[in-house]
């Protein structure tokens, strides 16, 4: 027997207290979404060949099916999951990234980096420690806009669906998500103004 | 760093950003004053502007690279933590660590709707245990109890390899009833379904397993009565075990007392929830239901709520299964059409039968096992099918290079599900359906592979131009839903957006060297899942694969949607060689991104144009007979004309053109060239009856994929009741078509329809804006544009200029300064609307497009210069698209020359 558990109803009814504004479901819900992602992720890259790439979207889909199943009533539940996903996807990402840092000790590990889409004319890479590092910083400024940079790049939302879920404007995303990249790019990139 | 003072540099830069570039530094000195280190802040982050524009970019997914040594780092280094079991990373359970009876409780392993199921240790065999204890409000009646006491004690004898061995059946102190069973390493069947659809002969295997312990049972008078996949366990060594017999008997005493069992409801039998006895076929219903699960991902019973569901079981038809693969899910599709007969005498009368069924699937030799009629459809449909493909020049080319054998199996097996899928559908298929239109929205590529972006867009492209085929369908266009891609809405939601009736939605898997489609219709009100697909094929197969799922799927949509009398149109059915539609997709993924998005701003993407160029010239190179690259390839060099001077453009337009005559060659049914040749011929050949008729002749094939288009072309004819028409008809079907409401403007206007003009403008700005995606609150600048020049041309003056110098304030284009200088022309304020065409013309020669100011001249009473100009760019064929539609022409139509103009340009009389 393995975890046969129908954690659906769980899930569905800890989505709905954290609806309703409840922490503590919040931070359980939290620690299932990062194992199920953690799980999916690990199983994607045990399967991928270096340089395949790993998508955020296509992770929280699959997390999302999973958890919630493929019924038809998940629907409306589709965007308060991403935030919390968005969530988890950070700290999978970053517990990953200091795991191999920590097998590498001493041995020069490269960073553990990511890049965005393969299509884009120059792929930026980016270090996902240092820039979890610098969502900090940017959090102790305004929380609000690490809040938007987790939500639209960790957890794939659109710029609607994070307006949706904070209550402000697309046009308030729109701008703190340029204000976030200012920031982080000059605390990422110090050299090359 | 202060919060505080990051809130005022956060304040500066609000400001900051709302200027133009060019005015940053300007504004930076203002708003910092003095405080030099607030400034060089500012500046610090503003430098980066650029930059930070493809930092972080979405929707660019996010994706992990890999690191220099090596695949084996990847998994280990994620690997090294073990995942606690979901419930255990939350829950504090106060039961492991203790024992009961000679049990030590290790770990919670779940817990679901019939008890907790815990890892044990049993002390006096030194084995380990899986123990499930039953739920306390499941056991309060002693009757019950003890009934099930009796028949679980029967199951426990069970002995079969497919069958869970239950060790012990005993009661804690307490009184809390609970299971000693087997404990297995593996996964249980409900987590593997969550993962997606499973390959058929994969979900053939785990059938016949548990179909095999439900013989076993059943010959011992054993009914299972709860078969679902949370109750079959998929052991690591391949074994196929099914748990918990009996224990369903005890739930249902208590079904209808608490009315609760969680998650097990939709693989009821229609008489277990008429609360009739359930026999051994009621198992079978309910296997019929996991396996339609197991080979679709989905359930074929779908509701929101539990009422919902037990409806839909005895009332709905199940969706109807078609597939390819040679034949495998022909079989099941008639499989499961006895399994879920709602008639248990119409189901196998044992689970016996069904294996006599299922077991030859298993075969590796499964396209043996296809059954008769559907064999001998498939061969009469095959010798057809020879014969036209041997008079198709392209078939001889395609045979050269991929080898007749391989193209007979492919050729052969598409046949063979076409027919199958036919017979099984119309099995299916319910009386006239009441959808009527549909719209294909993008698959989700869950390869993990971007490179298969294009195949999966490829069966995208392929099902939407199958389903067009259909009469009486009408099928969303492929742009309209591309903003779609990756979209987490609701589905309802989209549905009601794009105004149809029924979705199709899917997703392609790969496992191993193998893809799996899997597309499922959805109707929307009330939502019913009405078709759902699987198709499994190897990888290399794939591009072959993408038109045979198309087929099938539109075959099946017909069969089940359409009435009896509607046919399906024929496109010349160009064999295609695999490379060539792979250089094709690859065209048609660069070319879709390379466009303007409806109404965002920014520019055509000149990169991603020009790989789709290459990517159809690449296409016509290896198969120079296929019209569809010829005429996307004729619709790019359109679009390259938007960026380009006039003597370049009138090269792409030639070119435009040749590419759509030679597709049109090859295939006459090709409703793009069709549009493409229009194009060209109105815009740049001033060819009205040539744009008219090969117009005409896209609509026909196409009704309203090409609206847009022409919509333009009759407007420009000045048809503009025509153009009305068409917009009202596409705007019935697809509310949400903004280029067409666009266009509807513009007819307005140049029928001088003033007020009719403002008012859809401006409906369609709030549009726009409401919906968030232009980022614009308020007047979009070309709502202004509209504003100032219908205000004007109504004598409406004061308004006019109001929105003039708004638009000039928000834009100092020399067009939007241009207008400003015509509105005050108009409403008597000559000498402003001098002085801006004066520092105009001293600009003038860096614009250099269109006609120039002529409606300005005309309007400060320089008719002659005025129409010189007109004459001048009309005699140049330059593209000014809406000629008649323009200001110029608005203002100086009554002008001799004019009028002669119109008439050399050969315009037909309005």
């Amino acid at each position: 027997m393995t975890t046969s558990a129908d954690d659906r109803g769980e899930f569905t009814r800890l989505l709905e207290q954290v609806r309703d504004g409840d922490q503590q479901a919040f931070d359980r819900l939290l620690a299932m979404v990062y194992d199920t992602l953690k799980e999916i992720a690990r199983r994607q890259l045990s399967r991928r060949r270096r340089g395949a790439g790993l998508s955020t979207t296509e992770l929280v889909h699959e997390a999302y099916f999973k958890l919630a199943g493929r019924g038809g009533q998940h629907w409306q539940d589709r965007v308060h999951f991403c935030g919390i996903a968005a969530n988890a996807m950070r700290q999978v990402l970053v517990d990953h990234a200091r795991q191999r840092n920590a097998a590498k000790r001493g041995g020069g590990a490269d960073p553990v980096t990511l890049t965005a889409g393969h299509d884009a004319v120059q792929p930026t890479v980016v270090d996902v420690l240092a820039l979890d590092e610098a969502l900090d910083r940017l959090a102790e400024r305004n929380e609000r806009l690490r809040r938007v940079v987790e939500l639209l790049f960790f957890g794939g939302m659109t710029q609607e669906e994070v307006a949706a879920l904070l209550g402000v404007s697309t046009r308030t995303v729109e701008r703190d998500w340029l204000k976030a990249r200012l920031f982080l790019h000059r605390e990422l990139h110090a050299g090359d103004a | 760093m202060t919060r505080v003072r990051w809130a005022d540099i956060e304040r500066v830069l609000d400001e900051v950003l709302d200027h133009e570039p060019h005015e940053w530094n300007a504004a930076i000195a203002e708003l910092c004053g003095p405080d030099a280190e607030l400034r060089a802040e500012v500046e610090s982050l503003v430098a980066r502007h650029e930059a930070a524009q493809r930092f972080l970019q979405v929707p660019a997914p996010a994706a992990i690279r890999m690191w220099r040594d090596g695949p084996e780092h990847d998994a280990s280094s994620i690997e090294t933590r073990e995942p606690l079991p979901a419930d255990e990373s939350h829950v504090v359970d106060p039961l492991v660590g203790s024992s009961v009876a000679h049990y030590r409780i290790v770990a919670r392993l779940g817990g679901g709707g019939m008890g907790v199921v815990y890892r044990a240790r049993d002390t006096r065999l030194e084995r380990d245990v899986a123990l499930k204890f039953l739920p306390p409000h499941l056991v309060l009646d002693a009757r019950a109890k003890s009934r099930f006491m009796v028949e679980a004690r029967a199951a426990a004898a069970l002995d079969h390899s497919n069958i869970c061995t239950v060790h012990e059946i005993g009661e804690t102190g307490d009184g809390r009833l609970f299971i000693a069973m087997a404990c297995y390493d593996g996964q249980v069947l409900k987590e593997r379904i969550a993962e997606g659809a499973l390959p058929p002969d994969e979900a053939v295997t785990i059938a016949i397993g548990i179909a095999r312990g439900l013989a076993a049972a059943h010959a011992r008078g054993i009914v299972h009565r709860d078969v679902k996949p949370a109750n079959v366990m998929l052991a690591a060594d391949g074994g196929v075990k099914l748990l918990d017999f009996g224990i369903a008997k005890l739930a249902d005493v208590t079904v209808t007392q608490s009315g609760v069992t969680p998650g097990t409801v939709a693989y009821m039998s229609p008489e277990q929830i008429h609360g009739a006895a359930a026999d051994a076929r009621s198992d079978l219903w309910s296997l019929g239901v996991v396996l339609h699960e197991m080979v679709t991902g989905t359930r074929p019973f779908l509701g929101s709520h539990d009422a919902a569901v037990m409806h839909a079981i005895l009332h709905d038809d199940p969706p109807a299964l078609v597939g390819e693969s040679g034949g495998i899910m022909a079989n099941l599709s008639e499989i499961l059409g006895r399994l879920l007969a709602r008639n248990p005498d119409e189901r196998y009368p044992s689970a016996s039968a069904l294996l006599a069924e299922l077991e030859p699937l298993a075969a590796d030799d499964w396209r043996g096992a296809v059954s008769g009629p559907v064999r001998a459809l498939a061969r009469e449909s095959t010798a057809q099918a020879l014969a036209a493909a041997q008079r198709s020049r392209g078939m001889r080319s395609s045979v050269r290079r991929i080898g007749l054998r391989r193209w007979m199996t492919v050729l052969l097996t598409s046949l063979v599900l076409a027919a199958a899928g036919w017979v099984a559908a119309s099995r299916f298929a319910t009386g006239p359906a009441d959808v009527r239109r549909v719209a294909v929205l993008p698959l989700a590529n869950l390869t993990g592979d971007p490179a298969l972006g294009y195949f999966v867009d490829g069966v995208h492209y392929a099902l939407t131009t199958e389903l067009s085929r259909i009469e009486g369908l009408a099928v969303q266009s492929r742009q309209s839903v591309l903003r779609y891609r990756g979209s987490d809405r609701p589905l309802p939601e989209i549905a009601r957006e794009l105004g149809v009736d029924a979705l199709v939605e899917g997703a392609v898997f790969k496992s191993g060297d193998s893809v799996r489609i899997t597309v499922q219709l959805l109707r929307a009100r009330p939502e019913q899942q009405m078709l759902a697909a699987t198709h499994t094929g190897p990888l290399d197969h794939a591009l072959v694969l993408h038109n045979v799922v198309a087929h099938q799927i539109a075959d099946s949509v017909h069969a089940r949607l359409a009435p009896a009398e509607a046919r399906r149109r024929q496109g010349a059915r160009h064999v295609v060689i695999p490379a060539a539609e792979k250089a094709f997709l690859a065209g048609l993924y660069h070319l879709e991104r390379s466009m303007k998005a409806e109404l965002l701003p920014g520019p055509v993407q000149l990169q991603m144009l020009d790989s789709a160029i290459r990517h159809f010239e690449d296409a016509i190179a290896l198969d120079p007979r296929w019209s569809a690259p010829h005429a996307r390839l004729s619709t790019a060099y359109r679009v390259k004309t938007d960026d380009l001077p006039e003597d370049s453009a009138a090269k792409y337009y030639r070119k435009a053109k040749v590419e759509a005559a030679r597709a049109i060659e090859l295939d006459d049914a090709d409703a793009e060239a069709h549009a493409s040749l229009a194009i060209v011929l109105a815009f740049h050949e001033w060819d009205w009856a040539g744009a008219d008729r090969e117009i005409r002749r896209s609509l026909a094939l196409d009704p309203y994929a090409r609206a847009f288009a022409a919509a333009a072309i009759m407007t420009a004819l000045g048809r503009h009741d025509e153009t009305l028409s068409l917009w009202r008809k596409a705007e019935a079907r697809y509310p949400l078509s903004e280029l067409l409401r666009l266009s509807a403007v513009m007819s307005h206007g140049c029928a001088e329809r003033n007020d009719e003009a403002i008012a859809t403008a401006r409906e369609l700005n709030d549009r726009v804006t409401r919906s968030g995606r232009t980022g614009v609150s308020g007047d979009s600048a070309w709502l202004l544009a509209v504003l100032a020049r219908e205000h004007s041309m109504k004598g409406e003056h004061a308004k006019a200029i109001a929105a003039a110098e708004a638009l000039a304030a928000r834009q100092p284009t020399p067009q939007s300064r241009v207008m400003l200088a015509f509105v005050y022309a108009r409403a008597g304020r000559r000498d402003e609307a001098r002085a801006i065409a004066a520092r105009l013309e001293a600009e003038a020669h860096a614009s250099g497009r269109g006609s120039g100011p002529a409606h300005l001249y005309a309007a400060l009473g320089d008719t002659q210069r005025a129409v010189d100009i007109v004459v001048a760019a009309a005699k140049q064929h330059r593209p000014s698209a809406m000629f008649r539609c323009s200001i110029e022409y608005r203002v100086l139509r009554n002008e001799p020359r004019m009028r002669e103009l119109v008439r050399t340009l050969g315009f037909p009389s309005a």
